[in-house]
């Protein structure tokens, strides 16, 4: 059996931003490798993504990342290891006075990070290129681009480490309809490489299209029949997302 | 803070050499920012202060009626050990302490500071080091670079009433200077760059979230920084009177 990349076992943790998890229940999952974890609560989300990334205290209960516990160290202690877990944030996240290509070649350039016999800048590019950011795009800072832009640029700076875990706060937003089938390709190929994906979003469709489980802040558990107990309608939207981009095949066949 | 024993977990990365290019390209960037782009300001303040501090003292000895040399000590004891590592230290604060808190509190405010730990970037080392490293390079260029200008903007004025040549200015200025005095120049420009630098970037990491908290954190900053700029000055004058004693 795959042994989980993330599991909590009745985890009550306070965050760095003083928000507390668990605290209506305490929190209980599993998340495997490749497995796409859904919490309809971004505030929520966002507060276990921070104890995650060991930014908390732990009330009661347990987190462990990796087969690790995560246990409080005091003093200087070493960060590198978050280059295991990519994040994007909502919409903020991007250094305001770096290029979007140098907001996502930031990590790979800080952690002297790249594949051998390729530039430190290729994996910016490649990640740039798939996320299908316009090149002409890439020497602009955040200020000057839409909101689908800079999503996409948080997207691909989140991968640019090669993580084993990606933290998602609400992927959907931004993205259009018409720009649905990318982010669906980007997140089944993030599945694919066996990375372990925990989404937080209030967009009940799009988790629910994207998700192998899900949580509810107030009971705290993950549910893996969450579509049975979901409203119809719920449901209809999530299949209706899921063929959204094969209208094109649909009409040239 | 919270941490995994990841005893299997490799750093594939290449951190050391990166983190290093990494300090020195935002090092030199807040040197540009503050020695470079502070040089035309310092430039006229630095030559109407020399000039005023000549000229009034030119004028106040011409009524006791002492030597040319005298003009020199004072000219070192008051630009040199005083005015000099004062003023430009007020002017850094006027321009880069506000810069740096307000620039810092904004990226907590906008997220990015919360992006960039996430990112496994130490702020300390990314944001805070070569910003202190930046601040102490700077004040003693500027310090240095205030100095020749003000000593310039003394002969100017000097030279307005009575012809005065260079060399004779200058050897004047090199006799009245003691080693002491160049070791508390350099002490003065150390101490107010690293702290003041220090306390502009934390009072902007403080802001909680809130954008109403920027210019509150920029305003203390400031205040914080003016109070203990003074005191270094101060206090370190204070060190250097009470082991040479006042020789004029």
């Amino acid at each position: 059996m795959i042994q989980p990349t993330i599991r909590t076992k009745d985890l009550v943790a306070q965050a760095k931003d003083q928000s507390l998890l668990g605290e209506e229940s305490p929190l209980n999952f599993e998340l495997r490798p490749g497995e796409v974890g859904g919490i309809y609560d971004p505030n929520y989300a966002f507060s276990l993504f921070q104890v995650i990334m060991g930014l908390g205290r732990i009330e009661s209960g347990h987190i462990e990342i990796f087969g690790s516990p995560l246990v409080e160290e005091k003093g200087e202690t070493s960060i590198t290891w978050r280059q295991l877990i990519g994040f994007a944030g909502a919409r903020k996240g991007l250094l305001s006075n770096l290029s979007l290509f140098d907001n996502v070649n930031l990590p790979a350039k800080y952690h002297g990070y790249y594949k051998e016999g390729q530039g430190l800048e290729h994996l910016a590019q490649e990640q740039l290129e798939e996320l299908e950011v316009p090149q002409k795009l890439w020497g602009l800072r955040p200020h000057q681009v839409s909101g689908v832009v800079i999503k996409k640029t948080l997207l691909a700076r989140s991968v640019v480490l090669n993580p084993k875990v990606l933290l998602l706060e609400s992927p959907f937003e931004y993205f259009g309809w018409q720009e649905l089938r990318l982010l669906k390709d980007w997140l089944e190929k993030q599945r694919a490489q066996k990375r372990a994906i925990l989404i937080g979003s209030d967009h009940i469709p799009f988790l629910t299209m994207s998700c192998d489980w899900l949580i509810e802040a107030k009971k705290g558990q993950m549910d893996r029949n969450f579509k049975a107990n979901m409203e119809p309608s719920f449901v209809a939207m999530a299949e209706l997302m899921k063929k959204s981009g094969e209208r094109d095949e649909i009409v040239s066949d | 803070m919270l941490k995994p024993n990841l005893s299997d977990f490799q750093d594939q990365s290449h951190g050391t050499q990166s983190h290093k290019k990494e300090f020195l390209r935002v090092m030199l960037q807040q040197v540009y920012f503050t020695f470079i782009q502070a040089m035309p300001l310092v430039v006229i303040i630095a030559s109407i202060v020399g000039a005023a501090v000549a000229f009034q003292t030119r004028f106040t000895l011409s009524f006791v009626g002492t030597d040319g040399n005298k003009l020199g000590e004072i000219l070192v004891f008051v630009l040199f050990r005083e005015l000099t590592p004062l003023i430009t230290a007020l002017l850094v604060i006027a321009r880069s302490i506000t810069a740096v808190s307000s620039e810092l509190a904004t990226m907590t405010v906008q997220r990015e500071i919360e992006a960039l730990e996430f990112i496994g970037i130490d702020i300390n080392q990314f944001l805070l080091a070569p910003r202190i490293a930046a601040g102490v390079i700077s004040l003693f260029c500027l310090s240095f670079c205030f100095w020749l200008i003000s000593l310039a903007g003394s002969w100017i004025s000097i030279n307005w009433f009575s012809y005065w040549p260079i060399d004779r200015f200058l050897s004047v200025i090199a006799g009245s200077l003691m080693p002491s005095d160049i070791f508390f120049f350099i002490l003065k420009s150390f101490f107010t760059g690293a702290i003041v630098f220090y306390m502009a970037a934390r009072t902007g990491l403080k802001v909680k979230g809130a954008s109403f908290e920027v210019p509150i954190m920029t305003n203390k900053a400031v205040v914080d920084a003016l109070f203990v700029a003074m005191g270094i000055q101060i206090l370190l004058s204070l060190i250097f009177y009470l082991s040479f004693g006042v020789k004029i």
